[in-house]
Protein backbone atom coordinates (compact mmCIF):
# COMPACT_ATOMS: atom_id res chain seq x y z
CA UNK A 1 0.00 0.00 0.00
CA UNK A 2 1.36 3.43 -1.07
CA UNK A 3 2.62 5.97 2.26
CA UNK A 4 0.02 7.99 0.49
CA UNK A 5 -2.79 6.24 -0.28
CA UNK A 6 -6.24 7.31 1.22
CA UNK A 7 -4.73 10.81 1.73
CA UNK A 8 -6.16 13.54 -0.29
CA UNK A 9 -3.03 16.04 -0.86
CA UNK A 10 -3.01 19.35 -2.41
CA UNK A 11 0.35 20.39 -3.40
CA UNK A 12 2.52 23.69 -4.73
CA UNK A 13 5.61 23.25 -7.45
CA UNK A 14 7.50 26.62 -7.17
CA UNK A 15 10.16 27.10 -9.88
CA UNK A 16 11.06 29.96 -12.18
CA UNK A 17 12.21 26.99 -14.73
CA UNK A 18 9.21 25.89 -16.89
CA UNK A 19 10.73 22.42 -17.62
CA UNK A 20 11.23 21.42 -14.09
CA UNK A 21 7.77 22.74 -12.95
CA UNK A 22 6.37 20.56 -15.81
CA UNK A 23 8.74 17.33 -14.82
CA UNK A 24 7.92 17.39 -10.72
CA UNK A 25 3.89 18.42 -11.02
CA UNK A 26 3.95 15.59 -13.37
CA UNK A 27 5.25 12.74 -11.14
CA UNK A 28 3.09 14.33 -8.75
CA UNK A 29 -0.19 13.79 -10.60
CA UNK A 30 1.26 10.25 -11.09
CA UNK A 31 1.55 9.77 -7.48
CA UNK A 32 -2.29 10.88 -6.68
CA UNK A 33 -1.54 14.13 -5.77
CA UNK A 34 -4.84 15.13 -6.42
CA UNK A 35 -4.52 19.03 -6.86
CA UNK A 36 -1.06 20.44 -7.91
CA UNK A 37 -0.69 23.99 -8.64
CA UNK A 38 2.52 25.99 -10.09
CA UNK A 39 3.96 29.15 -9.04
CA UNK A 40 6.94 30.97 -10.54
CA UNK A 41 8.39 32.32 -7.83
CA UNK A 42 7.85 32.96 -3.88
CA UNK A 43 6.05 36.06 -3.91
CA UNK A 44 4.10 34.37 -6.39
CA UNK A 45 3.03 31.25 -4.23
CA UNK A 46 2.74 33.24 -1.64
CA UNK A 47 -0.09 34.97 -3.11
CA UNK A 48 -1.48 31.97 -4.17
CA UNK A 49 -1.24 30.09 -0.80
CA UNK A 50 -4.21 33.34 0.52
CA UNK A 51 -6.66 30.62 -1.96
CA UNK A 52 -5.03 27.54 -2.00
CA UNK A 53 -4.16 25.40 0.90
CA UNK A 54 -1.39 23.02 0.47
CA UNK A 55 -0.02 19.93 2.17
CA UNK A 56 3.34 20.90 1.20
CA UNK A 57 5.54 22.57 -1.30
CA UNK A 58 8.55 22.01 -3.28
CA UNK A 59 10.18 25.47 -4.04
CA UNK A 60 13.54 26.37 -5.93
CA UNK A 61 16.11 28.18 -4.23
CA UNK A 62 17.26 30.37 -7.19
CA UNK A 63 14.49 32.42 -8.24
CA UNK A 64 13.11 36.34 -8.59
CA UNK A 65 12.10 38.26 -7.41
CA UNK A 66 11.75 35.96 -4.44
CA UNK A 67 13.68 33.55 -3.70
CA UNK A 68 13.25 30.05 -1.88
CA UNK A 69 15.33 31.45 1.01
CA UNK A 70 12.68 34.41 1.37
CA UNK A 71 9.65 31.94 0.81
CA UNK A 72 10.04 30.26 3.41
CA UNK A 73 11.24 33.46 6.13
CA UNK A 74 7.62 34.41 4.88
CA UNK A 75 5.73 31.33 5.99
CA UNK A 76 7.43 30.89 8.91
CA UNK A 77 7.75 34.07 10.67
CA UNK A 78 5.51 36.20 8.56
CA UNK A 79 2.22 37.50 10.29
CA UNK A 80 0.30 36.94 7.10
CA UNK A 81 1.99 33.48 6.60
CA UNK A 82 -1.16 31.30 5.51
CA UNK A 83 0.92 28.77 7.59
CA UNK A 84 3.93 28.70 9.50
CA UNK A 85 4.01 24.60 10.00
CA UNK A 86 3.85 24.47 5.78
CA UNK A 87 6.04 21.53 4.94
CA UNK A 88 8.58 22.66 2.50
CA UNK A 89 11.10 20.64 0.07
CA UNK A 90 13.90 22.94 -0.92
CA UNK A 91 15.54 21.55 -4.73
CA UNK A 92 18.82 23.01 -6.45
CA UNK A 93 21.45 22.67 -8.45
CA UNK A 94 23.62 24.12 -5.67
CA UNK A 95 24.45 21.60 -2.62
CA UNK A 96 27.33 22.68 -1.10
CA UNK A 97 27.01 22.34 2.44
CA UNK A 98 26.81 25.48 3.72
CA UNK A 99 23.68 26.22 1.42
CA UNK A 100 22.27 23.25 2.76
CA UNK A 101 22.64 24.99 6.14
CA UNK A 102 21.06 27.83 5.32
CA UNK A 103 18.14 26.49 4.13
CA UNK A 104 17.59 24.04 7.01
CA UNK A 105 18.16 27.93 9.05
CA UNK A 106 15.64 29.08 6.94
CA UNK A 107 13.04 26.15 8.28
CA UNK A 108 13.08 23.96 5.29
CA UNK A 109 12.33 20.84 6.25
CA UNK A 110 13.88 18.68 3.16
CA UNK A 111 16.72 19.70 0.79
CA UNK A 112 16.67 18.12 -2.62
CA UNK A 113 19.63 18.29 -4.95
CA UNK A 114 19.40 18.53 -8.36
CA UNK A 115 19.24 16.59 -11.01
CA UNK A 116 16.72 15.11 -8.86
CA UNK A 117 15.63 10.63 -9.19
CA UNK A 118 12.52 8.98 -8.42
CA UNK A 119 13.53 7.87 -5.53
CA UNK A 120 15.11 10.89 -4.30
CA UNK A 121 11.42 13.28 -5.09
CA UNK A 122 9.54 10.04 -3.27
CA UNK A 123 11.92 10.03 -0.44
CA UNK A 124 11.44 13.71 0.89
CA UNK A 125 7.32 13.92 0.04
CA UNK A 126 7.24 10.63 2.38
CA UNK A 127 9.75 12.15 4.73
CA UNK A 128 7.59 15.53 5.12
CA UNK A 129 4.04 13.33 4.74
CA UNK A 130 4.24 10.31 6.98
CA UNK A 131 7.25 11.28 9.40
CA UNK A 132 6.77 14.89 10.05
CA UNK A 133 9.55 16.23 12.61
CA UNK A 134 8.45 18.06 15.52
CA UNK A 135 8.52 21.94 15.61
CA UNK A 136 10.85 24.04 17.48
CA UNK A 137 10.38 27.82 18.68
CA UNK A 138 13.44 29.51 20.36
CA UNK A 139 14.85 33.22 20.01
CA UNK A 140 16.74 32.72 16.96
CA UNK A 141 14.77 29.56 15.25
CA UNK A 142 11.38 28.64 14.20
CA UNK A 143 10.97 25.60 12.15
CA UNK A 144 11.26 21.53 12.36
CA UNK A 145 13.34 20.48 14.40
CA UNK A 146 17.06 20.57 12.99
CA UNK A 147 18.03 17.64 15.02
CA UNK A 148 16.96 14.44 12.93
CA UNK A 149 17.78 11.83 15.44
CA UNK A 150 16.81 11.72 18.76
CA UNK A 151 19.58 10.35 20.75
CA UNK A 152 20.05 10.09 24.37
CA UNK A 153 22.31 13.62 25.41
CA UNK A 154 24.31 13.48 28.13
CA UNK A 155 25.70 17.51 28.22
CA UNK A 156 23.60 20.21 29.13
CA UNK A 157 20.69 20.65 26.99
CA UNK A 158 20.74 24.38 26.18
CA UNK A 159 17.74 23.77 23.84
CA UNK A 160 15.73 22.58 26.76
CA UNK A 161 16.14 26.19 28.30
CA UNK A 162 15.34 28.33 25.42
CA UNK A 163 13.61 25.97 23.19
CA UNK A 164 9.67 24.64 22.71
CA UNK A 165 9.14 21.69 20.63
CA UNK A 166 5.53 21.86 18.90
CA UNK A 167 3.52 19.19 17.73
CA UNK A 168 3.74 18.98 13.70
CA UNK A 169 0.42 21.37 12.60
CA UNK A 170 -0.58 22.59 16.14
CA UNK A 171 -1.42 26.18 14.70
CA UNK A 172 -0.82 29.36 16.73
CA UNK B 1 14.61 10.65 6.20
CA UNK B 2 13.11 7.15 4.69
CA UNK B 3 15.60 7.02 1.79
CA UNK B 4 16.67 3.67 2.26
CA UNK B 5 15.39 1.18 0.07
CA UNK B 6 13.73 -0.69 2.81
CA UNK B 7 11.98 2.57 3.47
CA UNK B 8 10.50 3.35 0.26
CA UNK B 9 7.15 2.58 -1.28
CA UNK B 10 8.92 1.03 -4.07
CA UNK B 11 5.00 1.01 -6.36
CA UNK B 12 5.56 5.04 -5.65
CA UNK B 13 9.22 4.87 -6.93
CA UNK B 14 8.16 2.73 -10.02
CA UNK B 15 5.77 5.03 -10.82
CA UNK B 16 7.76 8.18 -10.36
CA UNK B 17 10.28 6.03 -12.31
CA UNK B 18 8.06 5.25 -15.16
CA UNK B 19 6.79 8.71 -15.33
CA UNK B 20 10.04 10.17 -15.66
CA UNK B 21 11.23 8.00 -18.24
CA UNK B 22 8.40 8.86 -20.23
CA UNK B 23 9.16 12.56 -20.38
CA UNK B 24 12.33 11.95 -21.67
CA UNK B 25 11.83 12.86 -25.25
CA UNK B 26 10.23 15.90 -23.96
CA UNK B 27 13.42 16.47 -22.40
CA UNK B 28 15.29 16.24 -25.58
CA UNK B 29 13.29 18.94 -26.80
CA UNK B 30 14.53 20.97 -23.80
CA UNK B 31 18.28 20.43 -23.73
CA UNK B 32 17.91 21.13 -27.42
CA UNK B 33 15.98 24.77 -27.07
CA UNK B 34 18.74 25.25 -23.77
CA UNK B 35 21.59 24.84 -26.17
CA UNK B 36 20.15 26.84 -28.87
CA UNK B 37 20.03 29.84 -26.26
CA UNK B 38 23.74 29.30 -25.09
CA UNK B 39 24.89 29.17 -28.91
CA UNK B 40 22.89 32.55 -29.61
CA UNK B 41 24.58 33.55 -26.52
CA UNK B 42 28.17 32.49 -26.93
CA UNK B 43 27.50 34.09 -30.58
CA UNK B 44 26.61 37.62 -28.59
CA UNK B 45 29.75 37.53 -26.40
CA UNK B 46 32.03 36.48 -28.92
CA UNK B 47 31.19 39.53 -31.03
CA UNK B 48 32.35 41.76 -28.59
CA UNK B 49 35.66 42.69 -27.01
CA UNK B 50 37.20 40.51 -24.12
CA UNK B 51 35.95 43.89 -21.35
CA UNK B 52 32.23 43.90 -22.40
CA UNK B 53 31.76 39.91 -22.02
CA UNK B 54 31.65 40.11 -18.53
CA UNK B 55 28.23 40.94 -18.36
CA UNK B 56 26.59 39.39 -20.82
CA UNK B 57 28.05 35.57 -18.73
CA UNK B 58 25.53 34.95 -16.18
CA UNK B 59 22.92 34.54 -18.69
CA UNK B 60 24.95 31.40 -19.72
CA UNK B 61 25.54 30.48 -16.19
CA UNK B 62 22.03 30.33 -15.61
CA UNK B 63 21.19 28.30 -18.82
CA UNK B 64 24.17 26.22 -18.07
CA UNK B 65 23.07 25.76 -14.50
CA UNK B 66 19.74 24.29 -16.24
CA UNK B 67 21.42 21.85 -18.24
CA UNK B 68 23.32 20.99 -15.18
CA UNK B 69 19.87 20.49 -13.19
CA UNK B 70 18.16 18.40 -15.33
CA UNK B 71 20.00 16.02 -17.59
CA UNK B 72 20.97 13.03 -14.86
CA UNK B 73 17.14 12.64 -14.15
CA UNK B 74 16.95 11.45 -17.32
CA UNK B 75 19.77 9.33 -17.85
CA UNK B 76 21.94 11.77 -19.11
CA UNK B 77 24.36 11.77 -16.28
CA UNK B 78 27.57 12.83 -18.63
CA UNK B 79 25.56 16.37 -19.72
CA UNK B 80 25.33 17.31 -16.03
CA UNK B 81 28.54 16.78 -15.48
CA UNK B 82 29.60 19.10 -18.48
CA UNK B 83 27.13 21.38 -17.58
CA UNK B 84 28.52 21.72 -14.03
CA UNK B 85 31.76 22.32 -15.09
CA UNK B 86 30.53 25.38 -17.46
CA UNK B 87 29.07 26.65 -14.47
CA UNK B 88 32.29 26.32 -12.25
CA UNK B 89 34.23 28.18 -15.13
CA UNK B 90 31.99 30.50 -15.78
CA UNK B 91 31.80 31.24 -12.33
CA UNK B 92 35.54 31.14 -11.65
CA UNK B 93 36.39 33.42 -14.53
CA UNK B 94 37.16 37.02 -14.24
CA UNK B 95 39.10 37.63 -17.68
CA UNK B 96 37.40 36.46 -20.54
CA UNK B 97 39.98 36.84 -23.29
CA UNK B 98 39.54 34.73 -26.05
CA UNK B 99 40.97 31.49 -24.71
CA UNK B 100 38.77 31.52 -21.69
CA UNK B 101 35.81 31.59 -24.65
CA UNK B 102 37.95 28.88 -26.63
CA UNK B 103 37.35 26.72 -23.36
CA UNK B 104 33.30 27.18 -23.32
CA UNK B 105 33.13 26.60 -26.91
CA UNK B 106 34.63 23.29 -26.18
CA UNK B 107 32.19 22.57 -23.26
CA UNK B 108 29.02 23.96 -25.66
CA UNK B 109 30.89 21.33 -28.11
CA UNK B 110 30.76 18.35 -25.50
CA UNK B 111 27.33 19.18 -25.32
CA UNK B 112 26.21 18.86 -28.66
CA UNK B 113 27.76 15.89 -29.10
CA UNK B 114 26.56 14.25 -26.23
CA UNK B 115 23.35 15.17 -27.77
CA UNK B 116 24.34 13.79 -31.32
CA UNK B 117 25.40 10.62 -29.99
CA UNK B 118 22.38 10.29 -27.64
CA UNK B 119 25.35 9.20 -24.79
CA UNK B 120 23.29 8.71 -21.87
CA UNK B 121 24.65 7.47 -18.63
CA UNK B 122 28.38 8.34 -18.51
CA UNK B 123 28.65 7.49 -21.88
CA UNK B 124 30.93 4.93 -21.96
CA UNK B 125 34.12 5.22 -24.10
CA UNK B 126 33.08 8.24 -26.36
CA UNK B 127 32.37 10.16 -22.94
CA UNK B 128 35.70 8.96 -21.15
CA UNK B 129 37.49 10.09 -24.35
CA UNK B 130 34.90 12.94 -24.36
CA UNK B 131 36.16 14.17 -20.50
CA UNK B 132 40.26 12.97 -21.14
CA UNK B 133 40.25 15.53 -24.15
CA UNK B 134 38.46 18.16 -22.08
CA UNK B 135 41.36 17.67 -19.00
CA UNK B 136 43.71 18.26 -21.78
CA UNK B 137 42.37 21.64 -22.85
CA UNK B 138 41.71 22.71 -19.41
CA UNK B 139 44.81 22.05 -18.02
CA UNK B 140 46.21 23.92 -21.55
CA UNK B 141 43.88 27.01 -20.30
CA UNK B 142 45.42 26.51 -17.05
CA UNK B 143 42.28 25.60 -15.15
CA UNK B 144 40.37 25.42 -12.56
CA UNK B 145 38.07 23.09 -13.39
CA UNK B 146 38.16 19.37 -12.46
CA UNK B 147 36.58 17.09 -14.45
CA UNK B 148 35.51 13.59 -13.39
Amino acid sequence: MSALDGVELKALVVEDNQHFRLLISTVLHTLGISQVAEARDGADALRLLQSFQADFVIVDWKMEPMDGIGFAHKIRHSPDSPNPFLPIIMVSGYSEAALVAEARDAGVNEFLPKPISARSLVARITAVISSPRPFVRSPDYFGPDRRRAQQPFSGHDRRSLVAELIPFRKLG
Amino acid sequence: MADRDDDLDQEMVAKAEAVIAGLKGAYLDWVTEDLRRLEGLFAEVSAVEPEARGPLMPQIFTIAHDVKGQGGSFGYDLMTAIGNQLCRFVEAREDWSDASLALVRKLLDAMRLILAEGLEGDGGAMGAALLADLHRDVEAAGGPLTLT
